[in-house]
């Protein structure tokens, strides 16, 4: 992996921001793509994954309702 | 609160109580009688608020019949009152809300349909056997349209019923919400509370789902083939925090919209309706239990409700909505 910096101007070298937003690009086209067990498989063990509900956007799992 | 159309502003008793720019209006313009109207009948039973339209309307307690025993059942789980938990769930089904009242009381398609949610469980340390003898329970109509079908809570509930399930951790607090329950309302009631989930109707489109959490469930027809359903928890206020994560946790496992139960319903249901659309069928076959004491995974609970349904359509008010008596038929019992 090639050092992380953000906002350089090394064409060359991807920053850690476009990495992400690589990342977040190709996890959305393989939803879109419907190819489900690729994108699990983008997930370590360990891994949260929650989706807040729209009525409360910023709610705690822990103590509130989510949608996952 | 304030109407996102011209911002004026009302307080909880709806009365106006901010107008932009008020100086506009002449001196006729009496804020008093600008206020929100209120619907014409409005009542609560043990919190829970239920509006009707009708000013002749019968009153509420009246109007729930047998199914206030229940939520008192539900209600009296709580040693300080139960609260909403913040947050709700909102999705669509492409299917009449007919039937989502059907999938709500049924019994009978739970092993099947959600046999991932078992298999799951199974492979966290609940004894299958134990899930396989869950039901059995009488399921009863409860006049006026209101139903409930009942099985035993084999996979644990918060109140108050431990399973492997709920962890370690949670174990003590449930033994004494356990204890607490017996010394106020004795052994009987207590097993009804805290060994019996139930899925209960208040006719035509509440559900309570008392379970391993409680959900409760409004829906509404948008068009013949689409409804809009929502969704929250009930939890006690005084509820520990541990607790409450399990409920929660529990909740979003099998009712939640991505759940293992709900998505499956979902898919169910909708398929109900393309089949139906179809027309070939003029008859959906709900004679399951009416040759017997209907238990859960019967379906006198769906009649008395379409029974209800039917008596409203045909401008006959409340009906009886009990099964008529009915013999085997003799090449059957033998």
């Amino acid at each position: 992996m090639p050092e992380a910096r953000l906002g350089g101007n090394d064409n060359s070298v991807p920053t850690l921001r476009e990495e992400v937003e690589d990342f977040l690009y190709q996890e959305a086209a393989l939803l879109d793509e419907w190819r489900l067990d690729e994108w699990l498989a983008l997930f370590t063990v360990d891994a949260r994954y929650v989706v807040p509900t729209t009525d409360l956007p910023e709610g705690d799992p822990k103590k509130e309702l989510g949608i996952h | 609160m304030q109407c996102f159309y011209h911002a004026w502003t009302f307080n909880n008793h709806g009365e106006l109580i901010g107008v932009p720019d008020e100086a506009g209006y002449g001196k006729g313009f009496n804020r008093a009688e600008m206020g929100l109207k209120s619907p014409p009948r409005v009542d609560n039973y043990r919190g829970f608020i239920f509006i009707s339209f009708n000013p002749d309307v019968e009153d509420l307690v009246t109007y729930l019949a047998g199914a206030r025993d229940y939520i008192d059942l539900i209600v009296d789980q709580a040693e300080e009152g139960m609260r909403m938990i913040p947050g709700s769930n909102r999705y669509s089904i492409k299917a009449n809300w007919k039937l989502l009242v059907e999938n709500s009381l049924d019994g009978y398609h739970v092993k099947p349909t959600h046999k991932t949610y078992f298999e799951y469980v199974t492979s966290l340390g609940v004894k299958t056997s134990a899930v396989q003898t869950a039901f059995g329970r009488p399921a009863r109509a409860l006049g006026n349209g209101h139903a409930v079908e009942e099985h035993d809570g084999v996979r644990g509930r918060p109140i108050a019923r431990w399973s492997p399930l709920f962890g370690e951790e949670t174990k003590e607090e449930i033994a004494r919400i356990r204890a607490r329950l017996v010394e106020k309302f004795g052994e009987q009631r207590t097993r009804l509370m805290a060994d019996v989930s139930r899925n209960l109707l208040v006719h035509p489109n509440l559900i309570i789902i008392d379970s391993i959490d409680i959900t409760v469930r409004i829906f509404w027809p948008i068009t013949p083939e689409l409804m809009e359903v929502t969704a929250w928890q009930l939890a006690p206020k005084e509820e520990k925090p541990e607790l409450l994560t399990r409920r929660l946790d529990n909740f979003l496992t099998f009712h939640g919209p991505g759940g293992f139960a709900t998505p499956d319903d979902v898919e169910a249901i909708e398929s109900c309706q393309a089949g139906y659309k179809a027309e070939g069928v003029e008859w959906s076959e709900l004679s399951r239990g009416m040759h017997r004491e209907a238990i859960a995974e019967d379906e006198l609970q769906l009649r008395a409700f379409w029974r209800q349904w039917y008596g409203y359509m045909l401008g006959l008010g409340k009906v009886d909505t009990k099964d008529p008596v009915v013999r085997e038929r003799s090449s059957v019992a033998s």
